[in-house]
Parts: C-alpha cells; sequence; structure tokens
C-alpha cells in the first residue's frame, strides 16, 4: 500500500495498491487505486508513505479477484471526471450505486475503502469500522483538497454521503497506514482502532 | 364555451378580453409615437433609434389554468392553459425543494438533485431521445455510458430495455475495447432494471453456442449482475430460471479446471457464476458449492465463502426462508471455512 500527503505534509490524502511489491522509485508507483474511479493503471507520484502486511500469495489472488470483479463496472466512467457522485462516496467508506428498487449497477468507494475492502477481502481486517473517529469540515478539506469547493457546499456533500455539518466518522487514508505500522502478526490479529489526530502519519 | 355555460370561465374570459384590449391599445400607442417621431426627426433618424433599441422581451406567458403531475422518479409534466393559447411541459424539474438525508434519498431523487444542480447533464429523457433515435453509429459508447448513470422512471425504462438489448447483441462480438466497455454497461444497466420475471432472457447471451462467446470481461459482468438482482431481490421459489442456471453452471464446469483458474479474470468469473447460481436458488446450488469448496486452491473456496457469508446478510433482512435454505446448503455443502 502507498499514499500520497496532501498540501500538508504527514496528512495522507491518497491511498493506492502497490502492482509490484519490493523496492521501486518513490517519485513513481504503479498502483491500482480508487482515482475515482477504480484504475487499474493508475500511479502515484511523490509517495509519502509505505505500509505493507506482507501479503501471501492467497491473499494476492483474493486481492485481485475483487479488482478484477469491480474493475468492469468503472472503466465506463473513465472519461466522465464530473460524474463523481456516481463512483465515489466519502461515507461510508462504500456503498451501492442503486436503482429504485435498491438494485445496483456499481460499488462506490471512497480511495481508502477502496484499499480497505481489497485487504478485508483478504481476510484482512486493517480497522475497526464502528470505531472510528469523527472528523470535522476542516479536516475533510485538508483530506479531499481538489474538493474544497464541492465539500463546502451542503448539496454537494450530500452527494458524497456527508449528511449535516459534522463531524462524520470517515475513514482516512493516514488510518490505514497507522493500522499497518504494527508487527505482521498483530496486523491480522486484530483491526486497528484509529483515535482523534490518526489523520496525521508521520 | 360561453360563460354561461362554464361560470368558471367567466372571470377567465373577461381576462382574455382585457388582455386583448391591452395589446391593442399598446400597438395604436406604438403607432402614434412612430408618426410622431417621423414627423419630428426625419424618417432616417427613427429609424437608426428603432434599430438600436433592445428586441422585444418573449417568453413570459401569464398561466390561466391547468394541470401539474410530479412523476414517480420526480420530473414534472404539465398541461397549462395560457392567453397564448395551449402550453403541454414534459420532463421539467422543480427547484424549489431542499434535499434531505442522502442514506434515506432513493437514488432517483438524488439523481433530481444532481440535476437541479448542474444544467449541463443530460436529463434521462435526454439520453433517452438520442438513444431512441440514433443510428447504429450514433449509438456511441460514451452514450452508452451516461446511460448507465442515469435513472429512469417506468415508463422510460419500458421504451430502454428493448434498445439496451439490441446494442447488447450488436455490440457484443466488438474487438474495439471502447466497444466492449459500452456493452459492459448496457449489460449493468439492462439487467439492473430488467422484470426479475424476465431474467430467463439472459441465457441468450450465455450461450455457448454463439459464433464466438462472450468475453470474460462480460461473462463477469453478466454473472455479477445476476448475483445482484437476486441478492437484492432474494427468489421466493426456487429455480426461478432454470435454463440461466444451466448456462452459469457451464461457465463453472469450464473455468474451474485449474488449468484454467489462474488465468486472467477466470477466478472472478468462475466465483460469479458460483454465486449466482447460489442466489438463484438453483438446482445447480450445490455442486456449484461442492465445486468451490473441492477445489485445488483453498483462497478460492475461503472467497466464496465469504462471500455467501455477506449474501447470507443481506437475505436476513428480507426473506427468512431463503437465508434457511442457504444455511442448509452451505452445511450440506460442507462448506469451507
Amino acid at each position: 500500500m502507498v499514499g500520497q500527503d496532501g498540501d500538508r505534509v504527514g496528512f495522507v490524502c491518497h491511498v493506492g495498491l502497490a502492482v509490484n511489491h519490493g523496492p521501486q522509485e518513490s517519485h513513481r508507483v504503479a498502483v491500482v487505486d480508487m482515482g475515482p474511479p477504480i484504475r487499474p493503471d493508475g500511479q502515484i507520484d511523490n509517495v509519502s508513505a509505505v505500509g505493507t502486511a506482507v501479503l501471501n500469495d492467497d491473499e494476492q489472488w483474493k486481492i485481485q479477484t475483487f479488482i478484477d470483479k469491480h474493475e468492469g463496472e468503472h472503466q465506463s466512467i473513465q472519461n466522465m471526471k464530473r460524474n463523481y457522485p456516481e463512483v465515489y462516496c466519502v461515507f461510508p467508506h462504500f456503498c451501492d450505486y442503486t436503482e429504485a428498487d435498491g438494485r445496483y449497477v456499481r460499488k462506490k468507494f471512497s480511495c481508502a475503502g477502496f484499499v480497505f475492502e481489497a485487504y478485508r477481502k483478504a481476510r484482512i481486517h486493517l480497522l475497526h469500522i464502528q470505531m472510528m473517529p469523527t472528523v470535522d469540515l476542516n479536516i475533510l478539506k485538508a483530506a479531499y483538497p481538489t474538493f474544497v469547493s464541492f465539500l463546502d457546499r451542503p448539496s454537494e456533500r450530500i452527494k458524497l454521503g456527508l449528511n449535516g455539518d459534522g463531524p462524520w466518522p470517515v475513514m482516512l487514508c493516514s488510518y490505514l497506514f497507522h493500522a499497518l505500522d504494527r508487527k505482521v502478526g498483530q496486523i491480522r490479529q486484530a483491526p486497528y482502532a484509529p483515535t482523534a489526530g490518526d489523520h496525521i502519519f508521520s | 364555451m360561453s360563460t354561461s355555460q362554464n361560470p368558471q370561465l367567466g372571470n377567465k374570459g373577461e381576462y382574455i378580453s382585457f388582455l386583448r384590449a391591452y395589446e391593442a391599445a399598446v400597438a395604436e400607442y406604438k403607432a402614434t409615437c412612430l408618426k410622431k417621431s417621423i414627423q419630428h426627426e426625419g424618417f432616417t433618424n427613427t429609424l437608426k433609434k428603432l434599430k438600436k433599441t433592445k428586441p422585444p422581451r418573449t417568453g413570459m406567458l401569464t398561466v390561466i389554468g391547468g394541470v401539474l403531475e410530479e412523476s414517480s422518479y420526480g420530473s414534472i409534466d404539465a398541461a397549462l392553459e395560457t392567453e397564448d393559447g395551449r402550453v403541454v411541459i414534459s420532463g421539467g424539474k422543480r427547484t424549489d425543494r431542499e434535499p434531505t438525508d442522502p442514506q434515506t434519498i432513493p437514488t432517483k431523487k438524488l439523481s433530481l438533485l444532481e440535476v437541479a444542480n448542474d444544467t449541463s447533464r443530460p436529463t434521462s429523457e435526454d439520453l433517452l431521445s438520442r438513444f431512441t433515435q440514433a443510428t447504429d453509429a450514433e449509438a456511441t459508447p460514451h452514450l452508452i455510458c451516461k446511460i448507465e448513470l442515469a435513472h429512469f422512471g417506468d415508463e422510460q425504462r419500458s421504451c430502454l430495455l428493448p434498445l439496451l438489448w439490441q446494442y447488447i447483441l450488436s455490440h457484443r462480438n466488438s474487438n474495439a475495447r471502447e466497444q466492449l466497455i459500452a456493452v459492459g454497461a448496457a449489460i449493468r444497466k439492462y439487467i439492473a432494471i430488467m422484470p426479475m420475471d424476465r431474467m430467463g432472457d439472459l441465457a441468450t447471451l450465455l450461450e455457448s453456442g454463439h459464433k464466438s462467446h462472450l468475453p470474460v470481461e462480460l461473462e463477469i459482468e453478466v454473472a455479477k449482475m445476476i448475483y445482484r438482482n437476486f441478492e437484492v431481490l432474494p427468489p421466493a421459489d426456487p429455480d426461478p430460471q432454470p435454463e440461466l442456471a444451466d448456462r452459469l453452471w457451464e461457465i463453472v464446469e469450464l473455468y474451474m479446471n485449474p488449468r484454467l483458474l489462474l488465468r486472467d479474470k477466470h477466478a472472478a468469473a468462475a466465483s460469479s457464476a458460483i454465486e449466482a447460481i447460489v442466489a438463484m436458488r438453483s438446482r445447480h446450488a450445490q455442486r456449484a458449492l461442492q465445486a468451490a469448496n473441492g477445489c485445488s486452491y483453498r483462497w478460492f473456496a475461503e472467497l466464496v465463502s465469504d462471500d455467501l457469508d455477506e449474501l447470507r446478510d443481506r437475505w436476513d433482512k428480507k426473506n427468512k426462508d431463503a437465508v434457511a435454505w442457504l444455511d442448509d446448503l452451505r452445511q450440506t455443502s460442507q462448506t469451507y471455512a
């Protein structure tokens, strides 16, 4: 897993699954990430954070199958940047894009949510979902620097799942790196419960 | 119609008469002003002044009466009587409502908000109209992908479904990547809005005797969407679409071969087909699950088992009989945990 800081050092704003493991040049790393949309051939420039659970072959196969299942339903939106509410959500970290009767064509993710769900499919539960600390709008704006103008408008926040004025228990990218910043055995034994302040990883 | 025949029109009739008299008086006044201007300033100067004036404002009509109806998907249809005659509006949108909790808003209302906030996006009516009128060349992949994102009402869906089906059948054998992506979008949309009792039609897509069978990427989309439909709307009775389940079983039999399972996307196709068979409560469900449990690759069995745990959670809120059936199935198939 590799991450990229936003405007503030230590505040990881984007995360993706590294395509290759092992040492790489940090200025550009090939990833599968939730751009949005899901990008099987994405890249993260100037990587600021790295985390690993030392995945075995079986876990990698599970994650690859997860990607293969969802990749196609995001391909159709690759060139439609304005349709972000149809592919992306901030809270919860993933949800269905439904028709009127609840049937759905796609699962939406946040970038952190996509990585979290990929690991969950590999039976690695990185975070305690029910114990996510709440964050206010200022922290969210720092987490989503390119979405600041949208986050200022309640009508746009709603499209991302953020009802009202907050605070909200949003899954932030840094939490994932805190989760992986433990011994390998500990990562698989128990999910990490983020606390206030964990939006910074340094 | 005279006022004696319809008393309700009495005031309206007088109002129309007043408007006509007012317009006549304004026209006479303008003609008088024009004559005086020509007298005092000459014809050429008067003409120059007329050319500098802004064109008269148009588009404002006074509504006398009529009916307005809001459809189930949020658009407005209206038939209005104005002083200029009858006006019919179709597919209008309200802009006087505030949004409420997004996690309780049905998606059809959320899409209304999106349209209200971004007037440059085509409406579902626009998209359907373009698709209906498009020739084969004009039904571009981009249009299909936009249709996948839009939400359509009941009447619109009945127009859209045959168009999507025709598009899928016409382009399923395309070699162009962009075209195949659009076919995937068409498949997902078609299955997500089709009547559940017509799911059996999808067997046509998975027939192995076709001139070239569906690419594995599209097999994933078909199997996945079949699973999702029955995940959300669990079948009340077992095996509602036996022929469709037969086609899915053929995929399982083919891709569960250890030589093929690890090839590109084959595991995703196989697991999706197995899960769809189970979600359909098909007669193939037991052997599909046994195929997963008996797979050489333990990770595959675990993956399917975990997905069926999620299916159970969804069904638990909707249909206890289906849950009981699933529990029994997994027990008899010796589910790998």
